[in-house]
């Protein structure tokens, strides 16, 4: 069984279809990326698989969402939020306004649940020390750079021990240096955590992620490998390539970039088929 | 957070559990309600001898004058030039009632007290601690995340207003206009303050659910505020004082 | 009862909005004190009894920043939230005139809590500047009592309407994805 089974799950809200017919599984232990253009349908997405939608106020129109075989509203809340967890974009909108320390606001999810105080303290420690937050660990949250706010909600996510981790859009407000960081720690993420990275461009998701979904008016149109899926011509469409592919297509418009070679999506795969053109023209 | 009351005080003082400080005001309180007004001059004076021993006393001192002297100022008035007629001319020229000038002092003394305990605890006291105290003592979470929220995000919004401030200024809002037209101009400000904070708490409650606050009617809490031996028992003792002080205070009223 | 986890949000946001209140007044210098406008937001949001908690814990919260005086006037914010969620209730705050009126009413209710609280607890005086005026109404002959309830009523009723109005206004901008969800919103578009 997936972990994690969509089934033609549509969803409307104020009169518009931001779900179209959804249907995906998701593998524990597997590194996912879902692109989309604003307005796909990625945040809705997001919330649906971390449980945040249905409420009480929204449900689907049609389908549904089960994790380990059960549906969201099967699961008490501890439950899962011990199972999965949503980190979004402003980590300012997700620090929980009750903490007055960093510490505190990384221990606040494993508090919630009530856990022994040598476990909190544990946890705690660990993902302070794995998020390189230690050194500002006796901080206000709401005094952080949006960098370092942003690895504090991710403490906090991972504090939980989710068996999915959602990532929707983390660092697009964060400088090149906050970002690196934040692509380091998921990267180095062990591999028994389910990662899925939500986003407008591969760039990012490309170091790590080895299954990638396009998303397109609330509709998941390709699904596969980096390569099925961004050298798609949805993909070439719609989103924006990483700069390796992108100076291959300028390559190919200009007629030096041979029929058939694949585009190369990273750096290392780059170095070597450009080198290959190199040596083909000389 | 620089705008909170609170300053590090190592002392006693500053070690006692929270809740102890937050029991032994509610009796200070209670106990002005029954005591004569001479009682209340000599506790206030403890009081500020109290306050003179703490790292923070200069702090504390400063506050309790602000705060003290205006209102003293204007009871002294109220009760000695208008509430009662005059029967004593001070340096000859000034109409002053005596009655009044007891029931002032009365007063003064009563609210010197109070405050200055108040502010005591205020002063050595981080709400930090008193909310991991109450988290601590199972107090329903709802309650200290009400307390707590509105003093860390203060700052935020307080940032936040003078940049839709500056914004508006910077599209034609001027201020250097009439009343009306300064009224007028508020909604730019308030509107958009008003809706990115909706927004805010939008993304926050669900963000607070996804990680299970409120599952349960408590929750565990790191390094709560140590609790001393005597700490339990006190607090009861104080209770019950305040709870019998509050109903003699009542009885004494009504008789 | 217990309060949503997005009413307890409601609560923190309308209380800082209470803080910053004052400061806007400020910058705006604007004869008014914008404190309570918060706790009318979250009145009109979510009704009487939300409004009636924030204005208690407006004021405990105030009492952390500026003094314990705030503290015992908690009564009086209580009262503003009340008579605010009421109006809402009532569907009194459709109108730009039922906003005024909104006002002048929470004005006057507001005078009725805060009166006993000024005369009994601190004899008369609060300290701030509207002491000035009772002891002008004290000296034309009025008894305490009565000073104290207009130098309340008259330094509050401008400040109440505005706010109101203010509430008024910012709900009609609020989109109906942010309006929608709180309860008297719900019954006024249903």
């Amino acid at each position: 069984m997936a972990l994690l089974e969509i089934a033609d799950l549509t969803f409307e809200l104020a009169g518009r279809t931001i779900l179209d017919g959804i249907t995906l599984s998701i593998e524990r232990g597997e590194r996912v990326a879902i692109l989309g253009a604003n307005g796909s349908g990625k945040t809705t997405l997001a919330q649906w698989l971390a449980g945040w939608l249905p409420n009480v106020d929204h449900a689907a129109s049609r389908g549904k969402l089960t994790f380990d075989g059960r549906e969201w509203k099967d699961w008490p809340l501890p439950q899962r939020a011990a199972a999965v967890q949503l980190v979004g974009q402003l980590p300012v909108q997700q620090l929980s306004g009750r903490e007055f320390t960093v510490r505190d606001e990384v221990a606040f999810g494993p508090g919630n649940l009530g856990l022994p105080v040598s476990e909190v303290s544990a946890t705690t420690g660990e993902v302070l020390e794995l998020c390189e937050l230690t050194h500002l660990a006796g901080r206000d949250p709401f005094t952080l750079s949006g960098g370092e706010q942003q690895r504090t909600v991710i403490a906090s996510a991972l504090a939980m021990k989710p068996r999915l981790l959602i990532l929707d859009e983390p660092v697009t407000n964060l400088d090149p240096s906050a970002s690196e960081h934040i692509v380091r720690l998921v990267s180095e993420l062990p591999p028994d955590i389910t990662v899925v990275w939500l986003d407008t461009s591969p760039k990012i998701a490309i170091e790590f992620a080895r299954r990638f979904l396009l998303l397109r008016n609330g509709k998941c149109v390709v699904d596969g490998s980096p390569c099925q899926v961004l050298l798609h011509p949805e993909s070439l469409a719609t989103i924006t390539l990483p700069p390796s592919a992108q100076a291959a297509r300028l390559a190919a418009k200009a007629g030096i970039w041979p029929d058939g070679l694949p585009y190369p999506l990273t750096l290392q795969e780059a170095r070597v088929r450009f080198e290959q053109v190199k040596h083909d023209q000389s | 957070m620089s705008s909170l009351l609170y300053r590090t005080e190592k002392g006693w003082l500053g070690r006692e559990h929270p809740l102890t400080k937050l029991c032994l005001v509610l009796w200070a309180v209670s106990l002005i309600l029954i005591v004569p007004w001479q009682a209340a001059a000599v506790l206030a004076a403890l009081v500020t001898a109290l306050g003179a021993t703490l790292d923070s006393g200069i702090s504390w001192l400063k506050r309790w004058l602000l705060a003290l002297t205006p209102l003293a100022i204007s009871l002294f008035i109220i009760h000695v030039c208008f509430l009662h007629p005059p029967d004593l001319l001070w340096f000859g020229l000034i109409p002053v009632s005596r009655r009044g000038l007891l029931e002032s002092v009365s007063l003064i003394a009563r609210v010197a007290f109070a405050l200055g305990v108040f502010l005591l605890f205020l002063t050595v006291t981080h709400p930090s601690a008193l909310l991991k105290a109450l988290d601590a003592k199972k107090v329903p979470p709802g309650l200290s995340y009400v307390l707590a929220s509105p003093l860390l995000l203060l700052d935020l919004f307080a940032e936040r207003a003078r940049s839709i401030q500056a914004a508006q200024q910077t599209r034609g809002l001027s201020l250097a206009q009439s009343v009306l037209s300064r009224l007028l101009a508020l909604p730019a400000l308030l509107v958009p303050l008003v809706t990115l904070g909706l927004m805010d708490n939008h993304s926050r409650s669900a963000a607070l659910t996804g990680r299970a606050f409120r599952a349960f009617p408590y929750r565990t809490v790191l390094s709560p505020p140590p609790d001393q031996p005597h700490g339990p028992i006190l607090r009861r003792i104080l209770l019950a004082a305040t709870v019998l002080q509050g109903g003699l205070a009542t009885w004494l009223y009504w008789k | 009862m217990r309060f949503s986890t997005r009413t307890l949000g409601l609560i923190s946001l309308a209380v800082v909005i209470n803080s910053i209140g004052g400061q806007i007044a400020h910058w705006f210098r604007l004869p008014i004190f914008l404190d309570s406008i918060g706790t009318i937001l979250a009145a009109v949001l979510e009704g009487p009894i939300v409004g009636t908690v924030t204005g208690l814990i407006s004021n405990l919260v105030r009492s952390l920043l500026i003094g314990p005086v705030e503290a015992a006037f908690a009564p009086v914010s209580m009262m503003i939230g009340l008579v605010a969620g009421l109006c809402a209730r009532l569907n009194c705050f459709k109108y730009l005139w039922q906003a005024v009126l909104a006002g002048i009413l929470i004005s006057f209710a507001l005078t009725l809590v805060a009166v006993p609280i000024q005369v009994y607890w601190f004899g008369g005086a609060t300290g701030a500047g509207s002491d000035v005026i009772i002891f002008y109404f004290l000296h034309v002959g009025r008894a305490l009592v009565g000073s104290v309830a207009l130098t309340i009523l008259l330094s509050n009723i401008a400040d109440k309407v505005i706010s109101c109005v203010a509430v008024w206004f910012i709900v009609r901008q609020l989109p109906a994805r942010l309006s929608g969800v709180y309860t008297p919103m719900k019954t006024r578009h249903s």
